[in-house]
């Protein structure tokens, strides 16, 4: 005979433990509990590759924590969303962004100050992103930029400006990033290119329909991996894209880049930096000693160089293959673009509502 | 019949998973809606109220996407009714091994993760599959929007195929094959026993079919995003945007809630439309 179980009996316990369970998940909260542990999130590929070696190496050599890694799920702009959700019990520790995502993170009031970094001081402090109240919020472990480029078998006629682009040899063949991508900079690059800026976009806008209308545009959007894959396999031809697209693109096809155009205002390297964000909490204290250790120069030359990007502390040395994606002291000047994220990231929602509702539908009927 | 009192504790058990996983977050969402939302912040101004997120979608551009969504989702539905009746007769007339055999296969296929199916295509129908000879040859672009709108019905009927016809398979299994031999051996052609007799009587069970391959087909994210190259959107795509890139929530959220209307509209008139003209004289 078997226990006297009721039915009443059962339907209390299983209530008991659906309540004790939910208790926990309220007030147990997100973060990692464990006495030295961080959770980082990251982008795929070799950025996680390199945290990783470098979190062991902080383990070893400076304090043993244990590292839990997440990745971005396409954009680090969404993140932002999962934080919002859960914050102040936010489960990350250590978050990998860059410029246009943190001054969201700024507007939130998310970020842990870090001027007291010691290897922040060898770091120029133009690759600073500051809080409302001047105080730097990130550690910058690499720089980076976008630019335009294309394939040098696909394309005739070569480009030396962004009129070029309405050339009718290119029907189909140019790639137009969504707006949200690389926060609108290929729209800023038209209007520079015909006397506007970020704080004036129409000439970009002006542009873009004419673009749009001409039949060449022929595909729109598809991220980092998009761009790398439809001009690997010769989708499309021109593109607009990150310094690191277009070494993974160089490796299958011959490639010419559009950034050192003496005659052109907006054929230039679009410069924006990447790197440590930290999350106020219980454990920013460790996770900022993890972030100066990444800091340092010999850990920011590995962590760029694995990458394929530059490093930012002055005393790193940059990958010499690189030097056709970066600048030497004396272009920067003439061909380095440093936008201003914030005027773009407080348009960006006019932005994409005027390409959806001006741009698109030209594309679609031409 | 009266609710005993372990039903009635069953009942509001189910009740109260209802409103909190159903009911509260589309309260939530409509609530969302009429927030105001400042560009370069996560989501919507508490205790604010407006109309501007839904003013905005008055525009023919974002009629066009709503109208893109329905009609290409038909246009999927009734060629996905037109290919998984036929399999389903199949199946539902066989026998045995055979018939567990397709009914396995149909299953099998909605293991298959939709983010897969969908990248399958675009490889096959990419710039390394067969599309860019076969475009070449007929001397249209692969990236024109008649050709990727092909595509993309073509996602969508891999995603709604096994389902419809998993579907059809017991509507068609219950009515009689006899009444077909009857009707042929009163002088009806085959063809004419097929259409008059089968399928207008399997008439409630193909509109639970394509009502649930239409739900699925305007409801699809992973397709028109993989395969429409940001030229074929649909509104889940406007809605995905909104919330995962720009953290508008209000905006995604009015038109997640316009799409539910539109949706529920053109599905009750489908509904009622076809009730009517299956219910007997």
């Amino acid at each position: 005979m078997g226990p006297d179980v009721s039915r009443r009996k059962f339907i209390a316990s299983v209530a008991a433990a659906g309540a004790a369970s939910a208790a926990t998940v309220v007030l147990g909260g997100g973060r990692a509990w464990a006495a030295d542990s961080l959770v980082g999130v990251t982008w795929g590929g070799a950025q996680v590759e390199a945290s990783k070696a470098l979190a062991e190496k902080f383990s070893s050599q400076v304090k043993p924590t244990t590292f839990a890694w997440e990745l971005h799920q396409g954009g680090a702009a969404n993140i932002l969303p999962k934080i919002r959700a859960t914050w102040p019990q936010v489960k990350y520790d250590i978050v990998a962004a860059w410029d246009p995502v943190w001054h969201g993170m700024i507007q939130e009031d998310w970020l842990e100050p870090l001027g007291d970094l010691p290897n922040l001081k060898d770091v120029p402090e133009r690759f600073w992103t500051k809080d409302r109240q001047g105080r730097p919020v990130t550690a910058p472990l690499n720089l980076a930029a976008l630019m335009w480029g294309y394939r040098t078998d696909l394309v005739k006629k070569p480009i030396a400006s962004l009129k070029d682009l309405l050339d009718p040899s290119l029907k189909g063949l140019i790639m137009l990033n969504a707006p949200v991508s690389y926060s609108a900079l290929q729209i800023v690059s038209m209007a520079l290119e015909f006397g506007g800026s970020e704080k004036n976009l129409e000439p970009g806008f002006d542009f873009l329909k004419e673009l749009a209308r001409s039949g060449n545009v022929g595909r729109v959007g598809g991220g980092d991996i998009g761009h790398i894959n439809s001009t690997t396999t010769g989708e499309i031809a021109v593109g607009f894209g990150a310094s690191t697209n277009w070494q993974g693109i160089q490796k299958s096809a011959a490639v010419t880049l559009l950034n050192r155009v003496p005659s052109s205002k907006g054929l230039r390297g679009f410069h924006y930096t990447e790197g440590w964000s930290i999350l106020r909490g219980p454990k920013a204290a460790l996770a900022k000693e993890y972030a100066n250790f990444c800091l340092s120069p010999a850990n920011d030359e590995y962590y760029a160089g694995a990458i394929g990007a530059g490093p930012t502390n002055s005393k790193a040395k940059p990958t010499p293959e690189l030097s056709r994606y970066f600048y030497q002291p004396d272009e920067i000047e003439r061909f380095a673009y440093f936008p201003d994220f914030p005027v773009i990231n407080s348009q960006m929602q006019g932005i994409v509502k005027r390409f959806e509702t001006e741009i698109v539908p030209l594309i679609r009927k031409a | 019949m009266r609710l005993t009192r372990s039903a009635a504790l069953l009942l509001a058990a189910v009740l109260v998973v209802f409103l909190g996983l159903y009911v509260f977050p589309l309260a939530t969402l409509v609530r969302e809606s009429f927030k105001v939302y400042r560009s370069g912040r996560i989501g919507g101004l508490a205790g604010t109220f407006t109309l501007a997120n839904y003013a905005e979608l008055l525009t023919p551009a974002y009629a066009g996407y709503f109208l893109d969504t329905f009609r290409i989702g038909f246009i999927a539905t009734a060629l996905g009714l037109v290919v998984s009746y036929p399999i389903a007769h199949f199946v539902a007339r066989g026998r045995g091994r055979i018939r567990t055999l397709w009914i396995a296969l149909l299953v099998a296929m909605l293991f298959v993760g939709t983010l897969i199916r969908a990248y399958s295509l675009a490889l096959t129908f990419g710039p390394v599959g067969i599309l860019l000879p076969v475009s070449r040859f007929l001397g249209v672009s692969p990236n024109s929007l008649t050709i990727t709108e092909l595509v993309v019905i073509a996602g969508l009927l891999h995603y709604v195929i096994p389902l419809m016809a998993l579907t059809l398979i017991g509507t068609i299994h219950n009515v009689n094959p006899a009444l077909e031999l009857v009707a042929q051996s009163l002088g009806a052609p085959r063809w004419k026993a097929f259409f008059t007799i089968t399928v207008l009587l399997s008439g409630r069970g193909i509109l639970s079919a394509f009502l649930l391959g239409y739900a699925l087909t305007i409801s699809s994210f992973v397709i028109p995003m993989v395969l429409g190259k940001g030229i074929v959107l649909f509104a889940t795509n406007l809605i995905f945007n909104r919330f995962s890139e720009l953290a508008h929530y209000p905006g995604g959220a009015a038109i997640a809630v316009v799409m539910l209307l539109l949706s529920f509209l053109i599905i009750y008139g489908i509904v009622r439309v076809v009730s009517r003209r299956l219910e007997p004289a």
